[in-house]
């Protein structure tokens, strides 16, 4: 076995909407204040596939968007900032 | 050994507050700004310092300066994610600058010296702020995010770096945050403010032009972070410059306050204007007091459109929106 990293980019496969309602207790402040978020099953472009966050997108994105890795904020748990990756669409960072 | 900038780039969060939508919810004009960038939820200036570090490819870092007077612990190394986050070796030097406005000129200048005094290597210098003053506050209304990153290495090929004087004094009461809070305060004397301010700019900006054996006229460009914007216009008169000069780095209409990366961002508008050849003076000052003058000359990677092109990516969000995503309600 050996380490390979990822590029970080990917094509969304599948994506959904989670509202507050529907929010696990370490995301639901995130979806009070924002209106809930997008996450989606991501296929990088090495193969694997990745479950994560989609952030910037006001709706689900459709299957084939193209995304890249980004690392923000997951949530803060006994006042330990917990960071990790999410996906974006591709040159939304320009 | 000439250092100087290799690369730059900059990152501002998608959503934007226009000085509309303040005015429809306040009945007042901004002073100063047009739009300003807002950090989403999960966003910090961490996460901001990586998305701009993200954009240039410095290849080997020796030297990590993380820059901001807002992040996110009061007591810890935070310089490790962003080392992590770039997937660099961890085999690095890496400073944290936090303490006033000045901490991005601080940055910069200890990045050279260590250049120099290594011969060689490259250097990684990143600000990046998220307001963490209460967005309903007049504190909280004239700040902004935003994030730059500076690649430092030999020979400098975006600016060369020709000098710095640096200035220190002692001057309490002016824009401060006690042990324990997390709000500015100010003695809002404004006599008092301006005349620290423009004495600072005097005594780090004069001594180095008379070293250098230049004069105003030879800049084109004028970068300043007042702590007050309507200062600009004065400091650049007691430095003998002209509006034109200061006003063609002045980014604050599009990006607000953005803190210790203010002059990293007009310095960013400077260079996206620059022609190979010419010259910048970057002052950058924080209160309590400390001011750093540095002298550059454009080379021949300036002029690559980096702020333009952040500033173009944005989303409006109405004032409800906005406090909601600085956590106001």
């Amino acid at each position: 076995m050996r380490e390979f990293r990822l590029s970080g980019r990917g094509s969304v496969v599948a994506s959904t909407w989670i509202s507050a309602a529907g929010a696990p207790p370490e995301f639901a402040e995130q979806a009070r204040l924002s209106g809930g978020y997008a996450v989606g099953m991501v296929a990088a472009d090495e193969g694997p596939m990745i479950t994560a966050q989609l952030v910037g997108f006001l709706e689900p994105p459709p299957p084939g968007t193209r995304v890249r890795a980004v690392i923000r904020r997951l949530y803060v748990e006994e006042g330990v900032v917990r960071y990790g990756f999410k996906f974006q669409a591709e040159g939304a960072e320009v | 050994m000439a250092i100087g900038i290799a690369a730059y780039s900059c990152y501002l969060p998608a959503a934007r507050l226009t000085a509309a939508a303040y005015r429809k919810a306040w009945r007042t004009a901004p002073v100063g700004w047009e739009q300003k960038a807002v950090a989403d939820l999960d966003e910090d200036a961490l996460t901001l310092a990586l998305s701009a570090a993200s954009q240039v490819d410095p290849g080997r870092v020796d030297y990590l300066a993380l820059v901001s007077m807002t992040l996110p612990y009061r007591r810890k190394v935070q310089a490790g994610l962003l080392a992590e986050g770039l997937g660099l070796d961890g085999q690095q030097f890496i400073s944290e600058h936090t303490t006033s406005r000045r901490a991005g000129t601080e940055a910069l200048i200890a990045q050279w010296a260590l250049l120099t005094l290594s011969g060689g290597g490259t250097g990684l210098t990143v600000a990046a702020e998220v307001p963490d003053s209460p967005a309903m506050e007049d504190a909280g209304a004239p700040l902004g995010a935003g994030a730059v990153a500076l690649v430092l290495a030999e020979g400098g090929e975006a600016a060369r770096l020709d000098g710095f004087q640096s200035t220190c004094s002692e001057d309490p009461g002016l824009l401060f945050t006690p042990a324990g809070e997390t709000r500015v305060r100010d003695v809002s004397v404004p006599d008092y403010a301006i005349s620290q301010y423009l004495r600072s700019v005097r005594k780090a900006a004069l001594p180095l032009m008379a070293r250098l054996g230049t004069n105003p006229a030879d800049y084109r460009f004028l970068v300043l972070n007042p702590p007050d914007p309507r200062q600009a216009r004065s400091a650049a008169k007691a430095i003998g410059f002209s509006d034109e000069q200061w006003q063609a780095a002045w980014p604050y209409p599009g990006s607000a306050d953005v803190g210790a990366a203010q002059p990293f961002l007009g310095l960013v508008q400077a260079l996206d204007a620059a022609q190979p050849g010419d010259r910048i003076l970057l002052v950058g000052h924080g209160s309590g007091s400390a001011c750093d003058a540095i002298s550059l000359t454009a080379g021949h990677r300036a002029g690559r459109g980096v702020l333009r092109a952040a500033l173009a990516g944005g989303r409006e969000i109405d004032y409800i929106t906005y406090l909601k995503l600085c956590q106001g309600v």
